[in-house]
């Protein structure tokens, strides 16, 4: 199940104020890390969304401290469930499930040739260089290669460019501004079906 | 050079460059996406005319961090 909110517009400074001071203590000072208002307010909101998946799929209520492996990745130590969260300028997203997930949200940006010689195949690449639209299929490609190295685990560690995305099972949601992508994993593996992920669209936070 | 870091850090992300030090962590101080830090890789290879092997992206968690990669990079 993926939750999305992307009305971060509408997420009040007094709104986030009561979510913050009603986090878990370890999560509150992870959002009051960042510099910018804007990033406190998207790190409260990717916790909202988790507290609110786990609440609607598992009836779970209580939210255990994240455990990380080395390359950063979060997970419960002690619950059978696997999440991913991300947020972007425009996004804030969190996928749950019975298996392990990936999950990316990025802002649609102008097409930077240098930034997809990084991320993009030779293949990739000559699809791009036809492409009418650039921006929005380069993006398409980051989110979907990022959700598979947080899949994965290894995050930024792993090689873009080598990676090929056929081999994976994803879901990918266009919006105007952002696109979103989550990866279930190697294909050949066919550990869920992507079909039967519902995105839920958050339109109000409760506070 | 650490300020010039700063500087290219502070435009990109529009935070004060007086809030940004050696120890301020790219992803959870100062907002940073992967997408940012590989993009903001790439502004620093354009300025210190530099090559950024993909592999060190990830290593690239600090100011501080940056600063000694383009260093040493510098140097040779």
């Amino acid at each position: 199940m993926v939750y999305i909110f992307d009305r971060l517009d509408q997420y009040t400074d007094e709104a986030y104020e009561k979510h913050l001071s009603s986090l878990p203590a370890w999560r509150g000072e992870k959002a009051l890390q960042y510099k910018k208002l804007d990033d406190r307010k998207r790190s409260v909101l990717a916790f909202v969304l988790l507290q609110r998946a786990l609440r609607e799929e598992y009836g779970i209520t209580e939210i255990p401290e994240f455990v990380y492996n080395e390359f950063g990745k979060p997970s419960f130590s002690n619950l059978p469930i696997h999440f991913s969260l991300s947020h972007c300028k425009e996004a804030v997203a969190c996928a749950v499930s019975d298996n392990n997930v990936g999950i990316d949200v990025e802002g649609i940006v102008p097409y930077n040739p240098n930034v997809a010689r990084r991320v993009c195949t030779v293949a990739e690449l000559e699809t791009l260089t036809q492409s009418e639209n650039q921006d929005t299929e380069f993006i398409k490609m980051w989110t979907m290669k990022e959700s598979i190295s947080k899949f994965d685990g290894r995050g930024l560690t792993m090689s873009f460019n080598e990676i090929d995305i056929g081999n994976y099972t994803m879901l990918t949601q266009e919006a105007s501004n952002y696109i979103l992508s989550v990866c279930f994993g190697k294909t050949s593996e066919q550990m869920v079906d992507s079909t039967q992920t519902e995105i839920k669209i958050i339109n109000k936070i409760d506070v | 050079m650490l300020d010039k870091v700063i500087s290219i850090i502070s435009e990109y992300q529009d935070i004060p460059a007086d809030t940004i030090h050696t120890d301020s962590h790219l992803v959870n101080d100062l907002g940073f996406t992967s997408y940012d830090v590989v993009s903001l890789v790439g502004k620093f290879e354009d300025e210190f005319d530099i090559e950024v092997p993909d592999r060190k992206i990830k290593l690239m968690k600090t100011v501080d961090d940056i600063v000694k990669f383009i260093e040493a990079a510098t140097e040779e």
